[in-house]
């Protein structure tokens, strides 16, 4: 029986990374071989993104080893590569599992049947470690290398490495457990599930920013007080064994890393499987809001359909983090630019090149590629897309409402970013206007550009909102093809270009630089907007 | 009203509906009856412009489906088996949106949403979040939804699934006063008593093929329409 759990909670998961809706390939001809060509394609995606994230670790781990392996600090280096998968594992799947183990649509119909509720329990859990097995191979694979690469490790190290990287996922999986099941308490009993999601998720994500971007200043202090943090560390006995085990190649240490990782993890399993009914079934219906009589005014369809989007973008909060945090970012960044962009102009001193004026309009601009909701709007109708195609509105209408909602809510943080960094660098209020217009066009690009990238691969039939919004292809595709789409634009016609001109016409340099990537962006958003408004209509009304 | 003239829709090799041709005129209440896949739902989804289909014709109030979907959404309201409504909103954002939707006035929609609410016992729950709502009270909000536009045609699949004893005795007088307005109605039931009662005409789908189209009365003749459905499916098992 858990064997065809597994395999189904499994084939959901891959179904959901790697295939299209079998609906809408139903009825044609080599729709075997065309399905088998874009599986293969998304998964080579995925092996792609895979690996340019080892890369990005590989840089920041080869920086830390190689300063703490100078000072003959490796056991430190092991210490920090089990913290930060550990805690990684965490971030990535903390509210997966919430949704994955307590919230799942399909809980109630397993329950019906006779089935152990721990082997409805485990199945989930493995789908989950396979999530976090993948996380944590980010950074212990890179890891990994960085060390048999620059270490010089033996046999027994790089085996008791590897074993304890296999070992380790299973610790942040019981703790995973538990906060999802806190946080999935928390939730049911507050009025705004949604927003207290949100503000959980950016606490840790502020956290893992903060790391992030301080890396180099805190492996230097790491390197200076390579003892105190030693000893600090220490006191967290798994990350100390799993150092132990692969700088020292020591055996007791890894077996004392497994009862460390596996006593946990079968508590919290014993814990989760008693009680587990209970928790699946008690999530309902906790809130309760007595109904007054308000006016309202009528609104058009085409705003009544913007409404809609807004009302399930600010009732998801994995919608919001997931795909509208470039609007968090770009205010947050706006602020830190006006504050410390005196210091990036002092960078240049000397060199004729002033930045600053330049750096709100690729800021922004990247923050507009990094906040696609209309990626997943189309998937998200799942079940309720009846609804739409039932009522008498116009498909460019509907279409209009996911473009626009992804403008509506990145247009405040345009506002106070180019206000902000405008009067902090000086800048005209011209040059303050084509700031914004140029980000909401590189906003209008990304929209239109993940709306078609869902209409072409939607996933209509879920049972998981979250996985559709962190694990969905159209959503993967979007995102990355958008921060290159953007790059590609503001790199060489905004910051090359505006560079030059600087010593031509100063006066005008940024003004025409932050125009050439305007109009760039309004060219690529007609090109993509007609392609919505025929062939993605097309495809729309075929769904 | 609804005239479907020779409506075929497969999916993949299979035949859902097989050449089915029904008129559904204005006054009248329609059952449509037929055991589980025999293409029930499909044909209301090909009616309700959900669905496209291979060949044939609907027409609503002479204008084609197909050709103008928009305009024949406009007369009609739909409610499904299963109405998987918006669970991200309250239920009265949802009539709100509906009513926009179908540019209802505001006064109007607010006394109907007052009515039909009221009928139907979902007035506190309004402002709740459509994921706290049980079965039935979706199936409630569903029905008022399709109330509060005035349509002309209303479409049914199964609309008494889920439906306390009172709101579906509420759901039959309002199908009857709507019918005697000149509203049409055609809904799809396995509840053939509550068919025999309504309905003033009734058709019996089998594997896709209309196999009876008539009155209540001549249809069911001496018999009951549960005795003449069990007969026809009776008829398919020796045949098979």
């Amino acid at each position: 029986m858990l064997k065809i759990l597994v395999r189904s909670q499994l084939g959901q998961l891959s179904a959901m990374m790697f295939s299209r809706d079998s609906k809408f390939m139903s009825g044609k001809q080599g729709v075997q071989k065309q399905r088998s060509d874009n599986k293969t394609k998304r998964i080579l995606l995925y092996v792609f993104l895979f690996v340019m994230m080892c890369i990005s670790f590989g840089s920041i781990f080869s920086a830390i080893f190689l300063t703490l392996h100078e000072s003959g600090n490796d056991k430190l280096y092991f210490m920090l590569t089990a913290g930060l998968s550990f805690f990684f594992g965490i971030f990535m799947s903390i509210f997966t599992a919430q949704k994955m183990l307590y919230g799942a649509k399909d809980n109630e119909m397993l329950l019906s049947m006779p089935i152990r509720p721990v082997y409805i329990l485990l199945s989930r859990i493995i789908a989950l470690a396979v999530l976090e097995y993948i996380s944590s191979f980010m950074l212990t694979l890179p890891a990994l290398i960085v060390f048999i690469t620059f270490g010089s490790p033996g046999a027994l190290q790089i085996i008791l490495f590897i074993l304890s990287s296999l070992v380790m996922p299973l610790l942040s999986l019981a703790i995973v457990m538990v906060l999802g099941r806190v946080f999935a308490a928390i939730s049911a009993r507050a009025k705004h599930k949604s927003i207290v999601q949100l503000i959980v998720s950016l606490i840790f994500l502020g956290a893992y920013f903060y790391i992030y971007t301080n890396i180099m200043s805190f492996v230097e202090t790491i390197a200076d007080n390579a003892q105190q943090i030693n000893a600090a560390i220490a006191f967290v006995r798994p990350l100390l064994r799993f150092a132990e085990a692969s700088a020292n190649g020591s055996i007791v240490s890894f077996l004392l890393l497994v009862l460390w990782c596996v006593i946990p993890f079968a508590l919290v399993l014993w814990w989760l499987s008693h009680g587990f009914i209970q928790i699946v079934t008690s999530e309902r219906g906790a809130v309760r809001v007595k109904y007054v009589k308000k006016h309202v005014d009528r609104k058009s369809p085409l705003r009544a359909l913007l409404s809609r989007e807004l009302s399930r973008f600010f009732n998801m909060s994995q919608y919001m983090l997931n795909c509208g945090l470039g609007t968090l970012m770009a205010v947050v960044l706006s602020v830190f630019l006006a504050i410390k962009g005196g210091e990036l102009d002092s960078a240049f001193t000397g060199t004729g090149v002033a930045l600053t004026t330049l750096f709100p309009v690729l800021l922004l601009s990247f923050s507009a590629s990094m906040t696609c909701t209309s990626c997943v709007s189309i998937s998200l109708e799942g079940n309720t897309f009846w609804l739409l195609r039932s009522l008498p509105v116009k498909t460019k209408d509907v279409l209009i409402s996911k473009v626009l909602m992804n403008l509506v809510i990145f247009a405040p943080a345009v506002i106070i970013g180019a206000t902000v960094t405008g009067i902090a660098f000086g800048m005209s209020v011209a040059e303050i206007v084509m700031t914004m217009l140029c980000a909401m066009l590189a906003q209008l690009m990304t929209a239109l550009f993940g709306l078609l990238m869902n209409l072409a691969l939607p996933k209509l039939e879920w049972t998981n909102s979250t996985v559709v919004i962190k694990q969905s292809a159209s959503v993967v595709i979007a995102l990355f093809g958008s921060m290159i789409g953007v790059l590609a634009v503001v790199i060489p016609l905004t910051l090359l270009l505006g560079i030059t001109l600087q010593t031509v016409i100063p006066a005008y340099a940024t003004l025409i630089a932050v125009t050439a990537s305007a109009l760039a962006f309004a060219f690529i958003s007609a090109i993509l907007a007609a392609i919505l408004f025929t062939a993605g209509a097309r495809r729309y009304n075929n769904l | 009203m609804i005239e479907i003239k020779h409506l075929t829709k497969t999916y993949g090799d299979k035949k859902a509906v097989d050449d089915l041709s029904l008129t559904i005129n204005d006054g009248l209440i329609y059952g449509f009856i037929g055991h589980n896949g025999a293409g029930k739902t499909t044909t209301i989804k090909c009616l309700c412009g959900i669905l496209g289909f291979d060949s044939g014709t609907v027409l609503i109030d002479g204008v084609s489906v197909a050709d103008h979907p928009l305009e024949c959404k406009k007369s009609l309201a739909y409610i499904p088996d299963n109405p998987d409504l918006y669970d991200y909103m309250t239920g009265i954002k949802f009539l709100n949106f509906i009513a926009d939707v179908f540019s209802v006035p505001a006064d109007k929609r607010s006394a109907d949403i007052e009515k039909y609410a009221k009928l139907f016992g979902l007035t506190d729950d309004l402002a709740s979040p459509i994921s706290s709502y049980s079965h039935g009270m979706k199936q409630k909000l569903a029905i008022i939804s399709a109330l509060i536009h005035d349509p002309k045609l209303i479409v049914l699949d199964e609309p008494f699934v889920g439906l306390d004893p009172k709101a579906s005795f509420e759901m039959k007088k309002i199908m009857r006063e709507r019918c005697d307005a000149g509203c049409a109605i055609f809904f799809s039931t396995h509840v053939l008593e509550v068919a025999e009662k309504l309905c003033d005409r009734v058709a019996i789908i089998k594997n896709g093929k209309l196999v009876i189209d008539g009155d209540m009365e001549s249809v069911r003749g001496e018999e009951s329409l549960e005795e003449v459905f069990l007969e026809l499916e009776n008829d398919t098992l020796a045949e098979k």
